[in-house]
């Protein structure tokens, strides 16, 4: 499901935002009805089915509910990155006209911070919990991993209180190559798992199921935690891959997910279906791979990334080791992290 | 002299006084719609279609059910607001229906937004005063539209009509023809534009006119020859072919609809070449 990133404005500023670059480069710009249209009609030709909404904070765009509704009507699911953090009027906005939007039509998924370790001003927290109060059925809880001893008990109780989705969004923050912000490094996603296990009984009294984002190796599972995980995660969507997230700006570029906003950025109309795009940027998944193949030396000659299974962490790990220490061998690599102004 | 389409008031005295002619029947109420469209039918007229002139926005603009069947031109000043018009979608969808917008900025863009949903649509261009690049995008929407979506005039009147005229007045996508509609008023007098029926610059009676002709109608028609005498900057204009010196730019002006009228011509050529080459590979011999 491609995204479309509607603004780069946002509310909040999150350590580990690895947007922040893509939105410092390109701030104030909003995506126009024209490409809007221009996008839905892409993704029609495709044959997709779906779509999601990112910013920045997507809810600041001031089309959003008619942005919704209109790729609603054109038969796509729309799915909705927010931080709940809204305007009194922009929630009455989304109540009036989206909340008659079955939860198949439209959900969203709000990026919650344990607000302990991650303080924030007390009004975005109110607006979080009336967002929440109002939007709760539609919203599946999200939550980015940023520090080791994260905490996210607290989300156990939002989902109960404001009846929502029983599937928590599980991201890894992940290194923006070239720069240094707050994330999970290699040697430190064992005792991520280990902290994710210990939440096990919540998961388990509150039947929360999890839904984990890319870049989870399967090799820091416990044979224990994978079985957990398996029956947790719905069995066969258990996923430990890294595949393109096809991201549009509103100038029409695209990228393979926000980390790599700068490696192999192209414009949109040099594509004809949302399939070449997915597999140019495939393509360049594999010529990553080629140089590294996994953020761990035992990932090279492993089954399972032979296998598919697991795609021996993200790409944006890869790429982000290539500026700093790898050795790289295909040219085309190399010109291209020169011509985003990254360091090899 | 051929008998011109006729532009007229919902009047049943005045449309029971033709026969057999083709009309297009301007009421200013919802409620005229359907009554309207079956006076004309029903005195033994052919209906065009009915033009019903909206003093509200798309969005509050209350359609209704009955229109079912009713070919029917809704001519407003706006769309409104998207959250509003989202509800109308189904039903808009239904009926026999153009919304027809001036071509403002804002309508331009939602004259997309509406194609894109399947309500057919047309930008009325009425003057130099036009953001040409954004109709000219438009036009490009319109014509070369990654997907289908609903016709938008007058570009589909163009696509429609191009092999067929030397010379083509697209402003007959919204009765603006003087060699195809007369604008009547319910006392028979005929003007040969909206403009000019509102203004009561009449050429006289329908009765009189149709039976000798009518200088005004031949000044009219031929006005693209005084770009030539008067040696407009129109004169030079690659795209004259389409526009024939009706937009009448002012000094300095006058690059940015040659532009947009050069651009569409391009396009016209490219898709008549699409055509041909279609029609060729339809010539295989099948069974």
């Amino acid at each position: 499901m491609p995204n479309i990133l509607l603004t780069s404005r946002c509310t909040r500023s999150c350590p580990y935002c690895f947007a922040e670059k893509e939105m410092i480069d390109s701030p104030s710009r909003i995506m126009s009805w024209e490409n809007l249209i221009y996008i839905s009609d892409l993704l029609k030709a495709s044959g997709d089915k779906g779509v999601s909404l990112l910013g920045g904070e997507p809810t600041l765009h001031p089309d959003f509910v008619d942005y919704v509704l209109y790729l609603a009507d054109r038969g796509l699911s729309v799915n909705v990155f927010t931080n709940g953090i809204m305007s009194p009027s922009r929630l009455i906005e989304i109540k009036d006209h989206l909340s008659g939007l079955s939860t198949d039509r439209l959900s969203f998924v709000c990026n919650l911070n344990n607000p302990k370790q991650t303080p924030a001003p007390q009004k975005h927290t109110e607006r979080i919990h009336d967002f929440l109060s109002v939007m709760g059925p539609w919203t599946q809880p999200g939550f980015n991993i940023y520090r080791q001893d994260f905490d996210i008990k607290f989300i156990f109780d939002f989902v109960n209180r404001y009846g929502m989705r029983r599937s928590l969004r599980l991201g890894i923050a992940h290194p923006v190559p070239g720069t240094t912000g707050m994330h999970i490094r290699p040697e430190e996603m064992g005792k991520v798992i280990e902290r994710l296990y210990s939440f096990r009984p919540l998961f388990d009294r509150f039947r929360l199921k999890f839904g984990p984002d890319c870049g989870f190796p399967i090799c820091k599972f416990s044979n224990e935690q994978l079985g957990w995980f398996y029956r947790l995660s719905g069995g066969g969507n258990s996923r430990f891959g890294c595949g393109p997230a096809i991201d549009i700006t509103p100038d029409m570029s695209v990228y393979a997910c926000f980390p790599l906003s700068k490696f192999y950025r192209k414009s949109l109309y040099e594509f004809d279906t949302m399939g070449q795009i997915v597999e140019f940027y495939s393509g360049i998944h594999r010529k990553i791979r080629a140089e590294i193949p996994g953020i761990y030396p035992e990932c090279d000659g492993c089954v399972q990334l032979s296998e598919n299974v697991c795609s021996g962490g993200g790409a944006c790990q890869l790429v982000s080791r290539f500026t700093k220490e790898a050795a790289i061998r295909l040219p085309e690599i190399e010109n291209e992290l020169e011509k985003t102004g990254l360091p090899v | 002299m051929n008998l011109r389409k006729l532009v007229c008031p919902y009047d049943t005295s005045l449309i029971r006084s033709f026969s057999r002619r083709e009309i297009a029947v301007r009421v200013d109420s919802p409620l005229l719609v359907r009554d309207a469209a079956d006076v004309v039918r029903a005195l033994g007229n052919n209906l065009i279609c009915v033009i019903l002139d909206s003093t509200k926005p798309l969005d509050a603009a209350p359609l209704q059910n009955e229109w079912k069947g009713v070919p029917l031109a809704l001519v407003t000043a706006s769309v409104g607001k998207f959250r509003e018009v989202v509800k109308k979608l189904p039903l808009l969808r239904e009926l026999n229906i153009r919304v027809c917008l001036p071509a403002s900025n804002e309508n331009i863009r939602d004259v997309r937004i509406l194609s894109s949903a399947g309500v057919p649509s047309t930008i009325m261009i009425n003057g130099p005063e036009v953001d040409w690049d954004a109709l000219s995008d438009l036009m490009t929407y319109s014509l070369f539209g990654r997907i289908p979506h609903a016709p938008i005039g007058p570009f589909d009147y163009i696509v429609h009509h191009y092999d067929s005229a030397p010379h083509l007045c697209w402003g007959a996508a919204f009765f603006e023809d003087p060699q195809q509609f007369f604008h009547i008023d319910n006392k028979r007098n005929v003007a040969l534009s909206r403009e000019e029926l509102l203004a009561e610059k009449f050429i006289g009676c329908i009765d009189e006119v149709e039976k000798a002709g009518s200088r005004e109608i031949e000044n009219m028609t031929d006005a693209w020859k005084r770009v030539f005498t008067e040696k407009s900057t129109c004169a030079t204009c690659a795209g004259f072919k389409l526009c024939l010196g009706i937009i009448t730019p002012k000094n300095g002006q006058a690059k940015r609809c040659s532009a947009f009228f050069s651009e569409m011509l391009e396009a016209l050529e490219d898709l008549r070449l699409m055509r041909e080459k279609a029609l060729a590979e339809q010539k295989t011999w099948r069974l």
